[in-house]
């Protein structure tokens, strides 16, 4: 679907839908945790150590992340790989979702 | 007052002398872990990675499935573990052991457990904090069940970590699994580690009732505060 090398613009807007398309697929996807009430903290930093190899401290950060503001962006990328995080953290229990970055 | 405990001991974590109280939260245990749930505790414990139809649909098809072995195998292993429990006379455990290989198979069961309850008596952040005597009746049961199961999950996560740091788990002296919080709940002014006054329940149901008051005060997890402390995230 890229027009990189496709010369001059074609007639009826083309160019400039193909161009949203392109910048669409380049933003990338975003993990998101969810709160819960019931899971433990140290709960969520182990799974987070498991499925994303993060160390401590940062497991712990993002932890605090979805226990303080009720959500946190925990990975960043390309689409199957979030959707393979994502199966991952459901496969422990976590509320997780996905979404393509707005920005 | 009935206490129970967690030891570390060699090659696992073994559950001593508990009462039948305590052997009838494990039973529990076993069929609120089962991975056939339907209602408000299945979205929770198979959700949606996104609010798409379409994507949504694709991913029940695809990963519940897995999702769904994955619980199955977690419940299956902790049933194995409990059917081979030493278990006396009048139904208490004279000893459990948990292997350190089935640890995380605890864990997750555990997990799938207190989601279940808390999603079917519909627990929420005000009812895991509120004190147990403003507690309608009807929950005080099943939030004293969700503690007990959160206190088991934090002593085997207590010994995971005990395993990562590449301290006494495994090798060495026997010693209690506890060990590894028992810090952290001097720090906050909780209850020495490893031990647990645990709820009562209605004997063979899924709708268990609290018998006498319960005692949050000694219950890890409420009020404790520190990062290392256990709570809701």
């Amino acid at each position: 679907m890229t027009r990189d090398d496709a010369g001059p613009a074609e007639p009826g807007g083309a160019t400039e839908t193909l161009t949203d398309e392109r910048t669409a697929l380049a933003r990338p996807w975003k993990v998101i945790v969810h709160d819960d009430p019931i899971t433990l903290m140290s709960y969520v930093v182990m799974v987070f150590r498991k499925v994303f190899g993060y160390a401590e401290p940062r497991a712990r950060e993002l932890m605090m992340e979805v226990h303080v503001k009720g959500r946190s962006i925990v990975w960043t990328g390309a689409r199957e790989q979030a959707e393979m995080y994502a199966q991952k953290l459901h496969g422990h229990q976590l509320l997780a979702s996905i979404e393509r970055d707005a920005s | 007052m009935t206490v129970v405990r967690l030891r570390r001991v060699r090659g696992g974590i073994a559950a001593k002398d508990w009462p039948r109280w305590g052997a009838e939260l494990l039973e529990l245990l076993v069929r609120l872990a089962d991975p056939e749930v339907t209602g408000p505790a299945a979205e929770r414990i198979y959700p949606m990675p996104t609010a798409d139809l379409a994507e949504s649909a694709e991913w029940r098809r695809n990963v519940h499935p897995e999702l769904f072995s994955l619980v199955s195998s977690a419940r299956d292993i902790v049933a194995t573990d409990f059917s081979k429990s030493d278990r006396g006379a009048r139904g208490e455990i004279r000893e459990l052991v948990i292997p350190d290989a089935h640890r995380a198979a605890w864990i997750s069961a555990l997990q799938v457990a207190r989601l279940r309850l808390a999603s079917e008596y519909s627990l929420d952040a005000g009812t895991m904090r509120a004190p147990p005597d403003e507690l309608p009746d009807a929950l005080r049961g099943p939030v004293e069940i969700v503690d007990f199961y959160g206190w088991m999950q934090e002593m085997l996560l207590a010994a995971d970590g005990e395993d990562a740091d590449g301290g006494a788990a495994g090798a060495g002296e026997p010693e209690a699994a506890g060990d590894a919080a028992k810090g952290r709940r001097r720090k906050s002014g909780g209850s020495p580690a490893g031990k647990k006054q645990a709820p009562k329940q209605n004997p063979g149901s899924t709708s268990p009732k609290r018998q006498r008051k319960p005692s949050r005060k000694r219950r890890p997890g409420r009020g404790d505060g520190g990062a290392a402390d256990p709570g809701s995230a």
